[in-house]
C-alpha cells in the first residue's frame, strides 16, 4: 500500500463518503473533495503527496474532462481514473486517448477499483 | 362616302337655270340650288383651264382659309396652302389634259400647326362639244376620321396583344393548361380551345381531345372518376367554380396528380361554357410528400433521443447511489475482516453488494436497447450538419412562420462526431429558438444558425430572438427534467448537453445584447485536445 494520498473528487455526497471510507478500509491515505474547485484550491506546487485522482466525468461547475485539461496545463501530472454515471464506449476512447488510466462505470465493484487505484498508484511511483 | 360624278351639279348649267324653268317646282329648286350648294357640308369648287376659280362654295372656302368671293378670278396657287399646291396643281393639270377623273385623292398638309387630310375627286367640266373647259372638284376634310379610325386601329391592336397575350401565356405556362369547354343545353360536352400545354399534363395532343372530350374522360383514374365527374356536372349546372385534385393515367401508364380549378357561365344560346386551367401538381404532391416525411423522421430521432436521455439521466441518477451502496457495502465486508462469528453479517454484505451489481447491471441492459451509445464518430464538416438540419426543420420553419439565416464559415477543420447526434444538437437548440419566439410577431421571428472556428475548437451559435433566458435559469437550462416551458419535458436542451459533452465539447447559453438568446456549443477540431 502506498503512502501517497488518493484525492477522490465527487459531486454526489453519498458516493463520496462510500468510495472514501472503502479506500480508507483497505488501508490508503484518501482526500476527498466535493467539487473540482476545492480540489484545486488547496493544490500547490508540491503535489509530491498525491498520488492518483478518481474523478467524477460529471459535475456541475468544472467537469472531470476540464479539470484533467486544467491540470495538463498547470503541469500537474497524477494518473486519473474517471468514475462516470452515464458510461459509454465514446466517452470511454476519448478519456483513454486523453491518458487516462482507466474509465470505471459506476456501480463498479471492489476489485476493479482495487485494480484501478493500484495500477495508478505503480504509474505514479514509476513515473 | 363621296358623291359619284353623275351626281354633281354640273357646274356649266348653274348659271342658266332658265332651261328648267318649265314647271315652277323644278324652278324653283333651281333657284334654291345655288345657296344650298353654297352651304352644303362639302367642299365645291370648279376652275377655268388656267385653274382660275370660277365657283367656290363656303366649306371649300373655309378649307384654304379665305371667303368665298375672294375666290373667284384668281388662280389655284393663289388661294391654295404653298405646302399642298404642287400636288393639287398636278392632278387639275392631270384632269384638264387627260379627261380622265381623278377620285378619292387624299392630300394630307404638311404644317404641323393645322394638319389636315381631306379626300377630293376632280371631274373634267366639258363643254357642248365635249372638250374640257375646267374641273369640278368635291373636297371633303377627313381629318376626324382618320382620328376616329388611327383610334380604331389602336383598339384593335391592343385587342389583338391581349389576344396574342392571352394564348402565349396558355402555350408557354409549365405543366399547365388552359382550356375553354363548352356544354350544349342538350348535353355533351367538348373542348374549344386547349393551350400548348395540354401534352405536358394530359400526354394526349390537342386534337386528341378536341375531337375526342371522351379521351379526357377516360383519362381520370378509375377511382377517381365518378366523384370527378359527379362535382363536375354539378359546377355545370349550378355554375359554380369547379376546383380538384385527382390523378390522371397517361397513355404510357404512368399516374400524375393534377389539379383542375375551372370558372363557369351560361351563354345566351343556354350552353354552359367552362373556363379552366389544369396543372399537374405530380411534383408538388412529391414535395410534400417529402416534407411530412422530413417531419416523421424528424419526430422519430427526438422520440429516440429523447427517450435516450430520459433512460441516460435515470441511470445516472441511479448509479450513484446504487455505487455508494456497493462501496459501503465492501467497505463493511472489509472492515468485518474474517471474523466467523459474523458470518450472517457478511453474507448480507455480500448479497447487498450483489443486488447492487444486478441493478446496475439491469440499468446497463435498458440502457443498450435505447442503443444511445452507438455512436458512429467519423470526420465531420459541421457545415455539412448544419445544413442536414436546415432540411430537416424546413416544414417546422413554415408551420410556426420562421425565417431561418445561415452563417457558414466556409473551409472549417473536420471534427470527429456521430452524425446523427449532432443533427440532433443543433435540431433541438433551433427547436428551442423557434419555441421561445412563439409569442413573437412573425414578421419579427428569425433563427440564425453561425458556424465558426474559435481557439481551437469548432463553434455552433444558435440565435434566436425570442424571450430571452432568466439570469436565475442560465446555469440549470441544460440541467435533465428543466424546463421553463409549462409543457416542457426539460429533455432537449439536456440531450444536447449529453451529446456534446460526450464529444467532448461545451455548450452554454447567453443572452443577446438585443431581444433574445444564443445558445453555443464547441467541439474539439481532430487532433486538438479537448
Amino acid at each position: 500500500v502506498s503512502d501517497r494520498t488518493i484525492c477522490v473528487i465527487d459531486d454526489d455526497a453519498a458516493v463520496l463518503k462510500g468510495l472514501s471510507r472503502l479506500l480508507r478500509a483497505w488501508g490508503f491515505c484518501v482526500q476527498a473533495f466535493p467539487s473540482a474547485q476545492q480540489f484545486l484550491q488547496q493544490l500547490t506546487d508540491d503535489d509530491s503527496h498525491i498520488g492518483c485522482l478518481l474523478i467524477d466525468v460529471y459535475m456541475p461547475g468544472m467537469s472531470g474532462v476540464e479539470l484533467r485539461a486544467l491540470l495538463d496545463r498547470t503541469q500537474h501530472r497524477f494518473p486519473i481514473i474517471f468514475l462516470t454515471g452515464v458510461g459509454g464506449d465514446t466517452l470511454r476512447r476519448r478519456a483513454m486517448a486523453d491518458g487516462a488510466v482507466c474509465v470505471l462505470e459506476k456501480p463498479f465493484d471492489d476489485v476493479e477499483l482495487r485494480h484501478a487505484v493500484e495500477e495508478a498508484l505503480l504509474l505514479r511511483s514509476s513515473g | 362616302v363621296h358623291p359619284r360624278r353623275e351626281d354633281l351639279p354640273p357646274v356649266r348649267t348653274i348659271g342658266s337655270a332658265s332651261s328648267l324653268a318649265a314647271d315652277a317646282d323644278t324652278a324653283s329648286l333651281a333657284i334654291a340650288l345655288p345657296s344650298a350648294y353654297a352651304s352644303a357640308p362639302i367642299g365645291l369648287g370648279c376652275v377655268d383651264r388656267d385653274l382660275r376659280y370660277v365657283y367656290i362654295n363656303d366649306r371649300l372656302a373655309e378649307y384654304h382659309g379665305r371667303p368665298a368671293a375672294e375666290h373667284i378670278g384668281r388662280t389655284l396657287r393663289e388661294m391654295t396652302a404653298p405646302d399642298v399646291v404642287d400636288q393639287l396643281e398636278q392632278v387639275y393639270r392631270h384632269v384638264l389634259v387627260t379627261g380622265e377623273p381623278v377620285l378619292d385623292f387624299e392630300l394630307s398638309s404638311t404644317d404641323p400647326a393645322a394638319k389636315h387630310t381631306c379626300i377630293g375627286s376632280y371631274t373634267p367640266v366639258r363643254d357642248d362639244r365635249g372638250a374640257v373647259v375646267g374641273v369640278n372638284a368635291v373636297v371633303q376634310d377627313i381629318t376626324h376620321r382618320r382620328m376616329y379610325l388611327a383610334a380604331l386601329e389602336e383598339v384593335n391592336k391592343s385587342l389583338r396583344e391581349r389576344d396574342e397575350f392571352l394564348h402565349g401565356v396558355g402555350d408557354k405556362l409549365p405543366q399547365a393548361m388552359l382550356y375553354r369547354a363548352t356544354n350544349p343545353p342538350g348535353g355533351g360536352f367538348r373542348f374549344v380551345y386547349v393551350s400548348k400545354g395540354v401534352e405536358e399534363v394530359t400526354g394526349l395532343t390537342a386534337e386528341c381531345l378536341l375531337t375526342d372530350p371522351t379521351a379526357f374522360v377516360e383519362m381520370i383514374v378509375e377511382e377517381d372518376r365518378p366523384a370527378i365527374l359527379d362535382a363536375m356536372a354539378e359546377s355545370v349546372r349550378t355554375l359554380a367554380n369547379f376546383d380538384r385534385v385527382f390523378r390522371v393515367r397517361w397513355p404510357d401508364g404512368s399516374v400524375r396528380w393534377c389539379h383542375l380549378r375551372s370558372a363557369h357561365r351560361r351563354l345566351n344560346d343556354g350552353s354552359v361554357l367552362c373556363e379552366g386551367i389544369m396543372l399537374d401538381t405530380t411534383a408538388l404532391k412529391k414535395a410534400q410528400e417529402d416534407l411530412t416525411k422530413s417531419r416523421l423522421e424528424l419526430a422519430r430521432i427526438s422520440r429516440l433521443t429523447m427517450l435516450g436521455e430520459i433512460t441516460a439521466s435515470l441511470a445516472h441518477e441511479l448509479n450513484q447511489p446504487l455505487t455508494a451502496i456497493l462501496s459501503n457495502a465492501r467497505a463493511a465486508r472489509f472492515l468485518l475482516g474474517n471474523d466467523p462469528v459474523d458470518g450472517e453479517l457478511a453474507e448480507i454484505l455480500q448479497e447487498i453488494a450483489e443486488a447492487s451489481l444486478r441493478a446496475g447491471d439491469v440499468i446497463r441492459r435498458v440502457r443498450t436497447w435505447v442503443a444511445r451509445d452507438q455512436l458512429l464518430p467519423q470526420q465531420l464538416d459541421l457545415n455539412d450538419v448544419v445544413t442536414d438540419v436546415e432540411r430537416l426543420l424546413h416544414s417546422e420553419l413554415i408551420i410556426r412562420q420562421v425565417c431561418l439565416s445561415l452563417s457558414l464559415q466556409p473551409g472549417l477543420p473536420p471534427v470527429s462526431a456521430d452524425r446523427i447526434q449532432l443533427q440532433q444538437v443543433i435540431l433541438n437548440l433551433s427547436l428551442n429558438g423557434i419555441e421561445a419566439m412563439h409569442d413573437k410577431p412573425v414578421i419579427e421571428r428569425h433563427l440564425s444558425i453561425a458556424t465558426s472556428f474559435v481557439e481551437g475548437c469548432v463553434q455552433v451559435a444558435v440565435r434566436d430572438v425570442g424571450t430571452g433566458i432568466g439570469q436565475e435559469n442560465l446555469d440549470r437550462l441544460f440541467d435533465p427534467f428543466f424546463s421553463t416551458k409549462p409543457s416542457g419535458l426539460g429533455i432537449g436542451l439536456s440531450i444536447c448537453s449529453s451529446i456534446v459533452s460526450a464529444h467532448g465539447g461545451r455548450i452554454w447559453a447567453e443572452n443577446n445584447a438585443g431581444p433574445g438568446a444564443t445558445l453555443f456549443f464547441t467541439l474539439p477540431v481532430i487532433g486538438a485536445r479537448a
